[in-house]
């Protein structure tokens, strides 16, 4: 179709707007109401354009064009409209820039300045809109609000949690919550994004710094595994503000709440920042160079006294792809097999016949070409938010979706069916047909982290790949850390190296090498009180232990109580570094801030190790052309990654009581647990215990559990009753409470 | 105050038959219908509770019915007076002096527009716009009936006439 825009003729797409045209051709149109991402609404009347032939000019968002259509962005009638229009809006809009953290960045602002009058014949009082405390990460200014409601529409279409609403009308309209009641959406940041003007406001940031003076550096998020492209902002060398950072195939133009402040947990006050080494049973600030000498004679000395499976290695899969691929490197040449990153789970019969690596089963966009979706052990709400939003596209796309899981969760996306079964009856699930599912149809089944974390996982795996088997089902995984894909890739793991091949002589997996109490542990990145399987059996471990090593970038009470060298090492955000999320797509970042000086960047402490035992000697770009080089030669091809046969898990009965971990969405790593803003939202107020209501019957309204598991006994109070959950069970966030440590899923008994 | 409402059978059954009007997934159609049904039985005002209650009957988030009890002129989120008085906003009848007499009305029951009287016995409303009367501006309506080419006189006489 032919259109003319300023007498330029350019080629429109059928039932396009000429907004949509104006944009796809870099033409700018000023606009407030309109976003690409929300439904038209045409309130606003700044996008007016002049069209030939027609009397009044017409708003560029919701007007189609026509075959031949003529239209002025530039001509009198649309200026003077635009001017116009501009007047009205600034009528009761504060002139408070200078105090606005909006300032420099507002449309408001920028439009006026180039569309708008440099007075107004505006006499009368503004109006002033009380403001309202919506939770700890936005700010409000509701006097700055010039009712586009981009928010609201946010809320109805893109998270569908509905929270702003406009109220009142006329002089009176404003935007605001239901009587009193906060934000708490995991996705409400966006709402900050989207407001054109300084209503909505980052609460962290507000007053830290003017936008003028900030630096912008591109990464990749590093609390989900869904690798969220993100714009960090610096001030200062300071992290001061997170923004989404567009890719359309990803996050498009959105951000989780985790993403967007997780980052605080930078700045925490147990970060590690100097080396020490124990002398004589205290810890003792030392130089790199005794550090680094240290490290390796405990390696050495290891080794040599008390053989190479003596010492087990385990690393966190949030660690970038540089250093999970050297830690590998660097024990894999010394030829020693404990290495592990699976630190959350218990049961690894499954591990022969995992995939390469874990894997989405299709692309993030194409989420919404399945008819079916059934979600096994997760909650996509507080697991992963950010694709709520995509959840939702498929949903209005008739893609239905189910939720299979041990306890009976909220979405926010419309769920076809929704069932709780225990982790027994979860394993017999999949056995049958299920009626609701049909063969024909498009179906993927995505396996989240909380089944890991079972006793019988690997009976669950099984079963669910046979199913997804019996009816042509992709089978797909979301996985609890943001690199668990390049952790099972470079061969962090005891059954296989680089790669995936296969290793002659497998190590013990993490259980294991917990269980038999080694000589020495290195720990890269992990927290011993969160983020094992079983806490208690960690620290009678670290106790046992002749030497623990520790790689970290936080001091937790059983570091500094059991660590014989602290290496302090960067997080994510001052180190170049890379993920592979789980679609599969590698994305590298560089370093957004500078470390303090005594601490170091995780891959090039590590390569000193390397260099010290003259197995190689690396750089930043050396390993990434290295692994990417590798990757070519590897085949992702999901269909091809090998299926489970046959396991032989140890079945469980129904007569246990199943006690379960939720991963708390502000929880789920060691950077979000110490996000100051996050930890006061109402997600982490909420953490529980709840046990099921026949639980709660044999208990006979006392208010102590006596639980008994792995043959302790311990007491526990506050918890509640839940109607849904399944028979049987108990169900608890996670680090929620240290008394339930003896396992993340396990088989109890309890005392009536 | 926290105290949780409960529709009744009554009203649900009224709210249903609301409903049945609509397509399945268009809950939100039900809102104002179901406002009114359910003010007309709590004394012509609906609260935070009543709100609550029927958003969760309508499957529907609380701010949706939130917005438009709020929006409503008809819809009142607070006790209002028995007798309802509406003077007519506008153009037409403000050219032809509602102001002098919404003003009238003000100092006479001592109240400000929008407010009630203590006792319960007027509730002067706000934000009144075109009630489809100009020929006979100024005009109001006072419990839902017209009265119309209004003079402070005839004002007393209406007033004086109710209960
Ligand atoms: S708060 Fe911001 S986004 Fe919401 S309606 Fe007002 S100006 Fe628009
Ligand atoms: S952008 Fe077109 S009317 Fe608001
Ligand atoms: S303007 Fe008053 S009735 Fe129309």
């Amino acid at each position: 179709m032919k259109v003319f825009i300023n007498n330029k003729e350019y080629k429109a797409r059928e039932n396009e707007t000429i907004i949509e045209l104006a944009d796809r051709n870099g033409i700018k149109i000023p606009r407030f109401c309109y976003h690409k991402h929300l439904s038209v609404v045409a309130s606003c009347r700044m996008c007016l354009v002049e069209i030939e032939n027609i009397e009044h000019a017409q708003p560029a968002c919701s007007t189609p064009v026509q075959e031949n259509m003529k239209i002025f962005t530039h001509s009198n009638k649309t200026k003077n409209a635009q001017k116009n229009t501009m007047e009205f809006l600034l009528i009761n809009h504060p002139l408070d820039c200078p105090i606005c953290d909006q300032g420099g960045e507002c449309e408001l602002q920028d439009v006026s300045i180039q569309h708008g009058e440099s007075h107004s014949n505006y006499l009368e009082f503004k109006r002033v809109v009380i403001d309202k405390d919506v939770g700890p990460l936005i700010s409000t200014e509701m006097t700055r609000c010039i009712h586009c409601s981009r928010c609201v529409r946010f809320g109805e279409e893109v998270s569908n949690n509905k929270e702003l609403g406009l109220v009142n009308r006329g002089e009176h309209m404003e935007i605001r919550t239901f009587i009193e009641e906060g934000i708490s959406s995991e996705l409400s940041g966006n709402m900050i994004d989207l407001c054109p003007v300084g209503a909505l406001n980052n609460k962290p940031y507000r007053y830290r710094a003017r936008t003028w003076d900030l630096q912008q550096h591109g990464a990749i998020s590093p609390h989900d595994c869904i690798g969220s492209n993100i714009y960090y902002h610096t001030y200062n060398n300071e992290i001061v503000r997170a923004v989404p950072k567009e890719n359309h195939d990803i996050n498009q133009t959105w951000l989780s709440d985790r993403d967007r402040f997780g980052y605080e947990g930078i700045y925490s006050e147990d970060r590690a920042t100097k080396p020490m080494i124990r002398n004589n049973k205290k810890l003792v600030e030392c130089e790199k160079e005794i550090l680094l000498n240290k490290t390796n004679e405990i390696i050495k000395s290891t080794i040599n006294d008390f053989g190479l499976d003596q010492i087990g290695c385990l690393i966190s899969a949030q660690s970038t792809s540089e250093e999970l691929f050297l830690f590998q490197h660097l024990f894999k040449s010394m030829n020693i097999q404990n290495i592990d990153h699976r630190t959350n789970e218990c049961d690894f019969n499954y591990q022969e016949n995992y995939p390469l690596m874990p894997s989405l089963g299709c692309n993030i966009n194409d989420l919404d070409k399945f008819d079916n979706i059934l979600l096994v052990g997760v909650n996509i709400k507080t697991e992963f938010p950010i694709l709520t939003i995509r959840f939702n596209e498929a949903s209005k796309n008739n893609t239905k979706i189910f939720s299979i899981h041990f306890d009976s969760l909220d979405e926010d996306f419309e769920l076809a069916g929704k069932i709780a079964l225990n982790n027994s009856d979860l394993s017999k699930f999949f056995d049958k047909k299920k009626p609701a599912i049909n063969t024909n149809n498009k179906t993927l089944i995505i396996i989240g982290p909380n089944i890991n974390y079972l006793v019988n996982q690997s009976q669950i795996l099984d079963s669910i790949t046979k199913y997804s088997k019996s009816i042509n089902a992709q089978q797909g995984y979301l996985t609890d850390f943001c690199n668990s894909t390049s952790a099972w890739l470079f061969g962090n793991i005891p059954h296989r190296n680089f790669g995936g091949q296969p290793t002659n002589k497998p190590g013990l997996n993490v259980s294991d090498m917990i269980k038999s109490g080694l000589s020495t542990y290195v720990f890269f990145n992990l927290e011993p009180e969160h983020d094992f399987w079983n806490a208690s059996a960690v620290t009678e471990a670290l106790n046992k232990s002749k030497y623990n090593i520790f790689f970290t970038s936080y001091v937790t009470p059983l570091i500094e109580r059991y660590a014989d060298v602290i290496i302090p090492i960067s997080t994510f955000a001052e180190t170049d570094g890379s993920f592979i999320n789980i679609e599969g797509t590698y994305q590298a970042y560089n370093k957004i801030v500078n470390p303090n000086k005594n601490i170091f960047e995780g891959w090039s402490i590590l390569n000193n190790l390397i260099k010290m035992n003259n197995l190689g000697d690396y750089n930043i770009s050396s390993i990434r052309s290295f692994l990417l080089k590798s990757l070519q030669n590897i085949d992702f091809n999901y269909s091809k990654n090998k299926k489970f046969k046959n396991i032989n898990s140890k079945s469980i009965t129904n007569n246990y009581i199943y006690k379960n971990t939720l991963r708390h969405i502000y929880a789920s790593d060691q950077i979000v647990r110490r996000s100051k803003s996050l930890n006061l939202t109402e997600q982490s107020h909420n953490k529980f215990i709840y046990i099921s209501s026949d639980l709660g019957q044999i208990l006979n309204n006392k208010d102590t559990l006596e639980i008994r598991e792995n043959n302790k006994n311990y007491k526990v109070k506050n918890f509640l009753i839940k109607k849904e959950l399944p028979i049987n069970t108990i169900v608890y966030t996670s680090s929620f409470n240290n008394t339930l440590n003896e396992s993340k899923s396990g088989h109890i008994t309890i005392k009536s | 105050m926290n105290q949780k409402y409960v529709i009744n059978d009554e009203i649900i059954n009224q709210i249903d038959r609301v409903k049945r009007k609509f397509p399945e997934m268009e809950s939100k159609s039900s809102i104002i219908e179901s406002l009114l049904i359910i003010q007309h039985h709590n004394q012509g005002f609906v609260t935070k509770e009543i709100i609550q209650a029927l958003a969760k009957y309508l499957g529907i988030k609380e701010i949706d019915v939130f917005e438009v009890a709020t929006f409503y002129t008809m819809i009142n989120i607070k006790p209002v007076g028995r007798n309802v008085i509406a003077v007519c906003n506008n153009i037409s009848c403000m050219l032809r002096g509602s102001d002098n007499i919404l003003n009238y009305i003000e100092k006479k029951l001592n109240i400000k527009v929008g407010e009630s009287t203590p006792d319960k016995k007027f509730y002067l409303k706000d934000e009144i716009e075109c009630l489809a009367a100009c020929n006979g501006g100024p005009m109001m309506q006072v419990n839902h009936k017209n009265y119309e080419n209004l003079t402070l006189n005839k004002v007393d006489k209406i007033l004086e006439g109710i209960k």
